[in-house]
Parts: structure tokens; C-alpha cells; sequence
């Protein structure tokens, strides 16, 4: 037993609730595994400031909180309406929607989907589908496996298993949201999302995760995603949970030769919010770009911990997150680069750029290269400021007001990685979520 | 209705301004000119109210109320415009939608609704247009990678779009070629009216051969030490600042 652990009876009793819950078709094959990792759980523990990875985040209030599963109730859908009004708007796409961690089929894609996407939950595991996914739920993180990996595995619930055919092209992005406002303390919320991007296909998929509400939850979703040879994939992670709430996103990436992966990640704060991304270039010419903005306010934290494995020759790999901090919060950024040596002609590249807009607000930046290979390029770059006073005057000598001028001005520096990364209405729905995001909560009392 | 009263301003304990008084009428066009380090620049940060410049001493009343009391942005509500000796460059903010946000400001202050956006691009390629300034300046970020002339040009149509009553020019003129030189001004002189007062620093004469001054005042050692018409700025051109430093130690020596 993890001596973390200080809650371990009300952990218990919550995963034999949640076991006892499981009427999906996925139960019979999943129960040993999710008995078998609540026990790995069990010796893991929470992942502690102790360990390096993890000296920035700090989880360890989960270890004395009474964790409860959110149970499967049908969830009352007026309730949500807003929430997935807002979410959706300004942006045509396929739907995947989860309430409370409960699939929405009312406002889910059903029969409507292209040819060439499949999509399965929970609810239509079959005993093919689940030899492929065992190995992917078994599997080993490559660089460092923590508890909150069992943890999902354990309570895995929303799971959503998405599977684009060879040379297929999908005309809209898919977007899966998951919605929270619970009324009731301490939920755990653990959705598992697995891709598989066949050879040649191409496809963007946006993730959403929004909350409301006063009461402090937890989600702690893992994801992995296949690239395949030649296919690309565009994905857009979108973390706008409510205040209190907690997220860690377990982000594992394997791509083949030729391929492409773009991650835009955007974080609009959280009381605590954790993403570590593993991306694996396992193929020749393969090429990855991770980027993200975060604008934080009130005592949020973001840490955005990245590892980029170079396997193969000429692969290629671009980093690029910007966080705008303000009030008490802090932000993180580690962008690990490991180079094998077999990994020749290399070329990575990384910037995290920081805007403090408060004197409590913290910001840590942690480049940290490992390179076996001899002719590589590998570049990384990191800045701490502040707002540019002679701008702010500048607008204001306009006419500007301090407080847009303020708006304007950091709306400016966040967006220049959405101007680089994104297009269309992909850039304008994220960039409607920054500003609004600037407009409320970034007032005077912020420098 | 610009009236510049014993005003003393410092900048990091350093004393600037010496009990400067200046008093510009509407309708007028005056000029302050004087050596490197007289306080031209000061001065017209002061008045626009730029932070880092304490007042010491003083007061400005414009239009009967007190300047000095009121936010950048509200001096600029009140029609108070500076254009700056160096335009700030602001990567990622558009220059069109930068010109339209000032513009609305000022609109709104005044209880005006928002410019719809065909009227605002007709009114901004009207002045662009006026001062030959490329319209894909306004698609760029506000000065990002304009040269010397365009920044200038820039400030200038700003203060044509905003309309201001009184405007101060910040060495305008300086980094201009002599045909940059004749557009700036036939801009200003566009905006000159019996409503308006134009304050003009800088360096040399050349500008006012085409920005015609009612008045023209040296500032020396942070004080309006002389004043005249045009013909003081030729003969400045001429002789220099040397024989005014005279005239002042004379005077100073006959006081004592």
C-alpha cells in the first residue's frame, strides 16, 4: 500500500461501486484488468512532488479527499443544454457528447457519420474490438507509467474507441465533449479515448473538456493515438473546466513513417491541471507540433509536460506553448527531447514564452535535451515578461481604455500560437474561447 | 485653450521641467523648438501622460480643466492627441482593427454609436489615400515592420482619423525624406481649423516650411526662454541656439 494513500477505504467502496455499475458489453473482458490496475493503483499511489516529473504539480489533497465515482445516472439534459450550446457553437463538426460522464446519445452522432469513421463506446465493445484494445490498455507508458494511469484504468468509464480507415479523408472535425456541472464533491471522472489513424487518413478530431459549478471533481482522462504511415491527424484539446476542478490528461502518441500529428492544446484554467504528453516518432520523416496557450487567473495552476522521442531518421518535431498568468496562478512547461541514436538528420525545435501579469504569478520553463545522435538540430528557447508598458501606453493615448487596452494586448500574445497553428474556423473557435476567456476574470486587480 | 502654467516636471529625481509656462490659443500653430536635451520630449509626454514624469510644479488647463488630473485615455476622450517622436510597434495587433478600437473609443465618449465597418474602411482609405500610405498597412500589425516613414505617416493618420482639438507633434519630422516631409504636413495642415490648437517640436526649421507656425518658443534648460514668429525659427536655422544663451546669461548676470 502507498503510504500516499489516506483515504484508501472511501477509494475502496468507491471502485466496488463503480465495479458493481458496469453493465456494459465491456465487463466481462475489463473487470480483471480494472481490478488488476485499482491495485497497481494501490501501490502507486498519487504521483508526489518528490518525483521529479512532478515538482511543479502538486496532487497530494486527492490522497485525503473521500474520491467518489460519479455514478451512471441518466443525467438531466436542461441541465447541460447551455453548456452544449456554447460548446458547439461556431463549429460544424460530428458530436460525441458525454454529461457527467454519461454518453448523450440525443446529441451524439449516430447513424450520421462518414464513411470510413468508426466510433465505438463502451456500449458496443465486441470480442474483436476488444483484442485490439487490450494490448493498448495493457501497454507500458514508454517514459515512466504513474499512478494515475491505473487510476484510469481502474474507473475507466467514458471510453471511446475511434477508428479512421485507410485513405480516408473526414470532411468535418469530430468533436467530443465532455460536460461536468455536479452539484456533488469530489467526482471522478476517467475517460479513456483510444485513436487508430490508418495508413493515409487524415482527420481532425477537437476534444472538449467544460465544466461548471462550485464543487471541486477530478478528471483524469488517457488517451492514445495511433498515426499510422503517411496519415495525419489534427488534434485540438480544449480544457475549460470549471474553477475547482482537477484534470489530468494522459496523452500518448505513436506515429508511423511520414506521418503527421499536430496537438493544439488550449487551457482556460483549472484549480489544477496536468498534461503530459508522450509522443513517440517511430517512423522516418515523421513529423509532430505540440502547442499550446493557457490563460490563468485566481491561484490556477497548468503544467504542460511534454516528451518527444526521436526514433527515426529525419523526423521532425515542433514545440510552441505561450502561457499568460496572472493573480496567484502558475504555469509549467517541460519539454523533454530524447534523440535516439539512430535518430539522424533530426530537427526539433521548441519555444515556451511567458506573460506574467501579476507580481504572484509564476511561471517555470524546463528545456531539457537528450541527444544520442550526431547530426541533429535541436533548438529550444524560453522567456519570462511582462506586459510592454510603452504598448499599454501607446492604446491608451488612443483612447483605448486600460482595461482593453490590456485585453488587446495579451489576446495578442496568446494568439500567436493559434495564428501559426490553426485556420478558418478551427482559429476562430479557439480564439472566441481565448478572448472571452480575457474579457472575464482578467480585470485592473491583475497587475 | 491649451494653457501651460510654471509647470516643473523630473524624471528619475532629474529635473526637466523649470517652471515652463506656454499658452496656445485655439485656432493656433505653434512651434517649440531648442537643443538636444532642453525637455521638448518631456513636455509633450507630460501632457499626454505618460507614467515615469512627476510633477512638481504647476499645472496645464485645458480647455479650463486640469490636464494633468485625468488617465491617458481620458485626455484622449477630451481630444487631446500625441504623436509620437518613436510609434510603438504591437505585434499581433491589427493596425485596422487598432485604428477602429480608437476611433469607437472616442465615439462612445462622446455618446456616439459604433463606426459599421464599410463607413470605417471608406473613411480610413479616404486619409490613407491623402497621406500615400499603402493600404496593406492596414492589414499588418499596429507600426510591426513599417519603416521610419511609414510609422510617422501612421501617427499622422491616426490623429486624422480621431479628429483631435489639440494636438501635440513630437519631432514628427524626424527619419522623414523631404516628400515624406511635405505629405505629413499637408495632413496636419489639413486638420488645422479655428477649433484647434497644434503643438509642433522639433528640431528643425525645415518643418515649419510647411507646417506654418503662428508662434514659435525655444525651450531651453526645460523653460520657454524666447518667443517669435516664423522668422525666429530662420533665424535659429541660421545662427544656431548659441546667441539665445547669451541673451539669458546677460539678462541673468543684469538680474544679479
Amino acid at each position: 500500500m502507498n503510504p500516499s494513500i489516506e483515504n484508501i477505504s472511501e477509494l475502496e467502496n468507491a471502485h466496488a461501486a463503480f465495479l458493481a455499475t458496469q453493465e456494459t458489453p465491456l465487463k466481462p473482458w475489463a473487470e480483471k484488468l480494472q481490478q488488476t490496475a485499482f491495485d497497481e493503483f494501490k501501490t502507486q499511489g498519487f504521483p508526489s512532488t518528490k518525483e521529479d516529473n512532478w515538482r511543479y504539480t502538486n496532487l497530494k489533497h486527492w490522497a485525503q479527499e473521500s474520491l467518489a465515482f460519479a455514478g451512471e445516472a441518466k443525467p438531466d439534459l436542461a441541465k447541460y443544454q447551455e453548456l452544449f450550446d456554447a460548446t458547439r457553437a461556431g463549429l460544424d463538426a460530428y458530436h460525441l457528447v458525454f454529461a457527467n460522464g454519461v454518453l448523450v446519445h440525443e446529441w451524439s452522432e449516430g447513424q450520421g457519420l462518414p464513411q470510413g469513421l468508426h466510433l465505438h463506446s463502451a456500449a458496443d465493445v465486441d470480442e474483436g474490438l476488444w483484442k485490439k484494445l487490450q494490448p493498448v490498455l495493457e501497454k507500458d507508458w514508454r517514459l515512466g507509467a504513474h499512478g494515475l494511469q491505473s487510476l484510469n484504468k481502474a474507473f475507466m468509464q467514458q471510453l471511446v474507441v475511434i477508428e479512421v480507415d485507410a485513405d480516408i479523408s473526414i470532411d468535418k472535425p469530430l468533436h467530443i465533449m465532455h460536460l461536468v456541472s455536479t452539484e456533488e464533491k469530489n467526482r471522478i471522472l476517467s475517460p479513456r479515448l483510444v485513436v487508430w489513424q490508418r495508413r493515409g487518413a487524415k482527420m481532425t478530431l477537437v476534444e472538449s473538456y467544460v465544466g461548471r459549478g462550485e464543487e471541486r471533481y477530478f478528471t483524469n482522462s488517457m488517451t492514445d493515438i495511433f498515426v499510422a504511415e503517411s496519415a495525419s491527424l489534427k488534434h485540438l484539446k480544449i480544457q475549460a473546466e470549471a474553477n475547482k476542478a482537477n484534470h489530468y490528461g494522459g496523452l500518448n502518441i505513436e506515429q508511423g513513417a511520414a506521418s503527421r500529428y499536430e496537438l493544439f492544446s488550449l487551457a482556460t484554467g483549472a484549480e489544477v491541471l496536468r498534461n503530459d504528453v508522450q509522443c513517440v516518432l517511430a517512423g522516418e520523416e515523421s513529423y509532430c507540433s505540440l502547442d499550446g496557450i493557457s490563460v490563468l487567473s485566481g491561484s490556477e495552476h497548468v503544467d504542460n509536460f511534454t516528451q518527444i522521442e526521436h526514433q527515426q531518421e529525419n523526423t521532425v518535431s515542433r514545440e510552441f506553448y505561450k502561457n499568460v498568468v496572472g493573480g496567484k496562478a502558475s504555469a509549467s512547461f517541460s519539454g523533454k527531447v530524447y534523440v535516439h541514436p539512430e535518430a539522424q538528420k533530426t530537427d526539433a525545435a521548441q519555444t515556451n514564452k511567458n506573460l506574467l501579469t501579476s507580481k504572484q504569478a509564476r511561471a517555470n520553463t524546463r528545456p531539457q535535451l537528450e541527444i544520442y545522435a550526431d547530426d541533429v538540430k535541436c533548438a529550444h528557447g524560453a522567456t519570462v515578461g511582462q506586459l510592454d508598458a510603452n504598448a499599454l501606453f501607446y492604446l491608451r493615448s488612443r483612447g483605448i481604455t486600460d482595461k482593453e487596452a490590456r485585453r488587446m494586448l495579451l489576446l495578442a500574445f496568446a494568439n500567436e500560437v493559434a495564428d501559426r497553428a490553426l485556420s478558418g474556423t478551427l482559429h476562430d473557435y479557439v480564439q472566441s474561447i481565448v478572448n472571452d476567456r480575457l474579457e472575464h476574470g482578467f480585470g485592473a486587480e491583475e497587475s | 485653450m491649451l494653457e501651460i502654467k510654471n509647470l516643473s516636471a523630473e524624471v528619475a529625481g532629474h529635473q526637466i521641467l523649470n517652471s515652463l509656462s506656454l499658452n496656445v490659443p485655439a485656432g493656433e500653430v505653434h512651434a517649440i523648438m531648442g537643443p538636444n536635451g532642453s525637455g521638448k520630449s518631456t513636455l509633450a509626454h507630460v501632457l499626454s501622460g505618460r507614467d515615469g514624469y512627476e510633477v512638481t510644479g504647476g499645472d496645464v488647463k485645458y480647455r479650463g480643466q486640469s490636464l494633468l488630473e485625468l488617465e491617458p485615455e481620458e485626455r484622449a476622450h477630451e481630444g487631446v492627441f500625441l504623436a509620437f517622436q518613436y510609434p510603438v510597434e504591437i505585434p499581433g495587433v491589427n493596425n485596422a482593427y487598432f485604428l477602429r478600437s480608437a476611433l469607437n473609443a472616442a465615439r462612445k465618449h462622446r455618446g456616439e454609436d459604433e463606426i459599421d465597418a464599410f463607413d470605417f474602411l471608406e473613411l480610413i482609405k479616404s486619409k490613407m489615400s491623402m497621406l500615400e500610405m499603402d493600404k496593406v498597412l492596414l492589414d499588418r500589425a499596429v507600426n510591426e515592420g513599417f519603416s521610419g516613414g511609414e510609422k510617422k505617416r501612421n501617427e499622422i493618420l491616426q490623429m486624422l482619423v480621431l479628429e483631435p482639438t489639440c494636438a501635440i507633434l513630437d519631432e514628427t519630422d524626424s527619419g522623414l525624406d523631404i516628400d515624406a516631409l511635405r505629405i505629413v504636413a499637408s495632413g496636419v495642415n489639413a486638420l488645422r481649423s479655428p477649433e484647434r490648437s497644434i503643438l509642433v517640436v522639433t528640431h528643425y526649421q525645415r518643418l515649419l516650411d510647411y507646417i506654418v507656425p503662428d508662434k514659435v518658443h525655444v525651450l531651453m534648460d526645460g523653460k520657454i526662454v524666447t518667443s517669435g514668429d516664423k522668422d525666429l525659427a530662420l533665424k535659429l536655422e541660421d545662427q544656431g541656439y548659441g546667441w539665445i544663451e547669451k541673451e539669458v546669461n546677460q539678462e541673468i548676470r543684469a538680474e544679479a
